[in-house]
């Protein structure tokens, strides 16, 4: 008995490093069967307004205040999209950064004008911690993100 | 042989103040920590470094060998969790707790480490009732608590300091502060 025992806490022991760490899920569940690119949307984001769609990609920022938005790798280089979510409703850790997630909701357009861009802009590279160069937004902008209900994070 | 009220009122009081007082001191500690989050952030603590890095030969496409040798060349071990390029000068390296930004014309590298605040965040998850059904149904009895301890609040103290004298003024500009505060601010004086 005490030698089945042993046997079997080290069979446990030895096939922990062998088991991958469980995704980590947050709100509600991912149901969207097809993956939209994230390329896909930004080329044709009237087709995709207002719709449910499931993007994946590698976690590149994640607000470092309230988690209620973060930035996931396109498959087109240098593209990225917004995840953004209402406060509290999901909380994104800063530890998702550099992992993968799959997340599901809504495509929606933000419109903002010049002078506003610049402002969320300047926020969000505070944010971030980075450098960001006002004049460098010329005119009105139209972000498009994706109003988050579900996420799976590796 | 009736019941007496008054007696029965500072019981209450009492006791609930003593039960509230913990959960009454989380909420004002965190209530100004969230007042304060762009100020201070008291769910993560963030550290940067800058650094400079001799860069190796620059591939046509950012490889696994390229950051490789990059993450040497910094001080780092090999393994990474992922690379993203915002644009074709900057490269950043994804670690466990750390993210490098490397500048690929320069070699500048920014280094940013961002550590939980365990406790801290825990209690602000807390104070926005991000932590499940249970405790939602905890701070609702937390909440009747609070609103059972101004009530008896307002009648502990008899005649000219209580409810009937000063208390009653007080008790006014109270209730007049935030009042007016929310007539400003939400567009009354339009």
């Amino acid at each position: 008995m005490k030698g089945t025992i042993l046997a079997a806490s080290l069979a446990a022991i030895l096939a922990l490093p062998l088991t991958a760490p469980a995704a980590t899920e947050y709100g509600q569940s991912v149901t969207v069967k097809e993956t939209t690119k994230v390329s896909e949307i930004l080329d044709n984001p009237d087709k995709y307004i207002g719709k449910d769609v499931k993007v994946e990609g590698m976690i590149v920022a994640v607000c470092a205040r309230r988690g209620c938005w973060m930035e996931i790798a396109g498959d087109r280089l240098h593209e990225k999209i917004r995840i953004k979510v209402d406060d509290g409703v999901i909380v994104f850790p800063l530890s998702a950064r550099g992992k993968k997630a799959l997340v599901q909701g809504k495509l929606e357009a933000v419109s903002m004008g010049a002078e506003e861009a610049k402002k969320f802009y300047v926020h969000q590279a505070e944010e971030k911690g980075v450098a960001f160069d006002p004049s460098t937004v010329t005119g009105p902008v139209n972000l498009y993100q994706v109003r988050a209900t579900g996420a799976v994070i590796d | 042989m009736g019941i007496n009220w008054h007696r029965l009122n500072r019981v209450l009081h009492r006791d609930i103040g003593y039960l509230a007082a913990g959960m009454t001191l989380l909420y004002a500690l965190t209530g100004v920590l969230l007042n304060h989050l762009h100020d201070w952030n008291s769910n993560y603590r963030i550290e940067r470094a800058v650094g400079v890095v001799e860069l190796p030969a620059l591939p046509d496409e950012i490889d696994a060998p390229f950051v490789e040798e990059l993450l040497r060349r910094i001080g780092e071990g090999r393994q990474y969790r992922g690379t993203f390029q915002p644009d074709s000068r900057t490269l950043q390296i994804f670690l466990d707790e750390r993210v490098l930004t490397v500048n690929l014309e320069t070699g500048a590298v920014d280094g940013e480490v961002a550590r939980e605040r365990f406790l801290l965040r825990a209690m602000n998850a807390l104070h926005l009732n991000q932590a499940g059904r249970a405790w939602m149904w905890f701070s609702d009895v937390y909440a009747a608590a609070l609103g059972l301890l101004a009530v008896t609040g307002l009648f502990v103290l008899r005649g000219k300091q209580g409810i009937k004298g000063r208390g009653a003024w007080l008790t006014a500009a109270g209730l007049l502060v935030p009042l007016v505060l929310a007539w400003i601010f939400l567009g009354g004086s339009r």
